[in-house]
């Protein structure tokens, strides 16, 4: 079992969206700054992505014309220990704040928990953030960014970016028109290496929850993007899909799409920035201009950590969804 | 959908390695390593005229210093996700796991960050050469008190 929520108050404001020069390969167009590396002006990796966390924020409120005092609420994660870069930056905020945790699926859970504020009618315009740094997370989860380890082919790399999003309940282009929350699922697996294949199990459970609940099929959804499965991962969770007789043509991964044709980033990207950052530049972009009408954002996290995986706990994994709809204008 | 029908799926979706390509590259690269130290070796003996035995530290020393410093301009990971063990082997590797664990705590200061995580994926190595040397010292002493001398 699991929540299936449909909204009827959520629409996302506006957006602030900045990245390094790597992911602006396919998204250029939409980018509010690029970065040349992803120190961006700092000395260490973290400095680097509190910079670009504080720039998407100041897009995003710029974007809104809101100012700092008009948020209700603060939700926000990222994937440095005790999500201390989040945090960091809500000390600059005066508002009620959430710090949330589900790796790389923290990106969709925030949108889905402020989603459920704004449609308790408990607050007007809350603020969610994410943010991913490949320096900060590979000292987490892997090894220093200069070891020179030989990783295998089905790794991802973590995107380098942070994404802002002002969610209210004002009317505006797009809505939040349901949430699923997802549930933690043991992969039965210890392989780090390829978090994309665990991550499927989850994006499948999900996405299977929404259809079931929504009564839907997957082609009644103009897209459906998942997080970070990668190359590896969303061939997996098509294969899967196909064993039960979905349509899977209009699923596509935002850790594939964003590093497409770059071989040094291996399978794909991952991260908590990893799904918003194309959700919400280029999609977002493409929903607007009515190419796409019903979008489903599947963000997927592998919540393990380095000690955990060494002390032989199996990975286990999550997947929370999030439907978007163009608003027809009358 | 039943785990062991997910298991075939994953394992048809997952990428054949290319262990070919990783051998021949880590044949190669291995050995231009060691062809790089034999050239130290040499220059050490014959153009420097260091003893025999300091000739090879020098060789070591230049090998540990190059890898350092390829590491610290951040080639060493590049290189090495293309060569594989032919740089992660040689002593070239372990520079590099050193020179790595100490730039990643640079951010913490010299006591907390480079000194107390510049063995922190090396240590395993120092750690278990020290036991392994202890046990081989105490059979070679106790050869000896039985009056076996493995070097005669």
């Amino acid at each position: 079992m699991g929540i299936n929520i449909k909204l009827d108050n959520c629409y996302i404001y506006s957006c602030g969206v900045v990245a390094t020069k790597e992911e602006a390969l396919h998204l250029s167009d939409y980018l509010d700054i690029v970065h040349d590396s992803l120190f961006a002006d700092g000395k260490y990796y973290v400095d680097g992505e509190k910079q670009m966390l504080i720039e998407a924020i100041s897009f995003a409120l710029t974007k809104a014309q809101l100012s700092k005092d008009d948020l209700d609420f603060i939700l926000g994660g990222d994937l440095s220990n005790q999500i201390t870069t989040s945090t960091e930056i809500a000390t600059l905020f005066e508002t009620s704040y959430l710090g949330l945790f589900s790796a790389c699926a923290t990106s969709v859970e925030a949108i889905n928990i402020a989603s459920i504020i704004l449609e308790g009618k408990k607050a007007k315009n809350i603020l969610v953030y994410t943010s991913s740094n490949y320096g900060v997370s590979e000292r987490q989860f892997r090894y220093p960014t200069t070891y020179g380890i030989q990783k295998k082919q089905t790794c991802t790399t973590t995107v380098n970016g942070a994404v802002a999003i002002i969610l209210s309940s004002k009317k505006t282009k797009i809505k939040v028109s349901a949430v699923t929350f997802g549930r933690a699922i043991d992969s039965l697996s210890l392989n780090v290496n390829d978090m994309g294949s665990l991550m499927a199990i989850a994006a499948f459970d999900t996405l299977k929850k929404h259809l079931k609940a929504s009564e839907t099929n997957c082609k009644d959804y103009d897209l459906i993007l998942t997080g970070d499965l990668s190359k590896v991962g969303i061939s997996v969770l098509k294969q899967m899909l196909k064993e039960e007789g979905e349509d899977v043509d209009n699923i596509s991964d935002a850790g594939e799409l964003i590093y497409k044709d770059n071989e040094k980033k291996l399978a794909g990207g991952s991260g908590p920035a990893c799904l918003p950052l194309v959700a919400f530049s280029l999609i977002i972009n493409k929903m607007e201009s009515s190419e796409y009408k019903k979008v489903l954002l599947i963000a997927t996290g592998s919540l393990h950590s380095k000690v955990s995986v060494a002390q032989q706990h199996n990975i286990p994994v999550i997947a929370h969804l999030l439907e978007l709809i163009k608003e027809e204008e009358k | 959908m039943t785990y062991t029908k997910y298991q075939e799926i994953v394992k048809k979706e997952t990428p054949k390695k290319k262990l070919a390509q990783h051998l021949l590259f880590a044949f190669i690269s291995g050995g231009l390593i060691a062809t790089l130290g034999e050239l130290f070796y040499n220059f050490a003996l014959n153009i420097l005229h260091f003893p025999l035995e300091e000739s090879s530290f020098f060789a070591g020393i230049c090998l540990v210093s190059l890898a350092s410093i390829l590491t610290m301009l951040t080639f060493h990971n590049d290189l090495a996700q293309l060569c594989g063990a032919g740089m992660f082997l040689p002593t070239t590797g372990f520079a590099n796991s050193l020179t790595s664990a100490s730039m990643e705590g640079r951010s913490e200061g010299l006591i907390q960050g480079i000194g107390a995580s510049i063995f922190s994926l090396a240590g395993s190595v120092i750690c278990y050469g020290i036991l392994i040397s202890w046990y081989f010292a105490t059979i070679y002493y106790l050869l000896n008190l039985w009056g076996i001398n493995i070097w005669a």
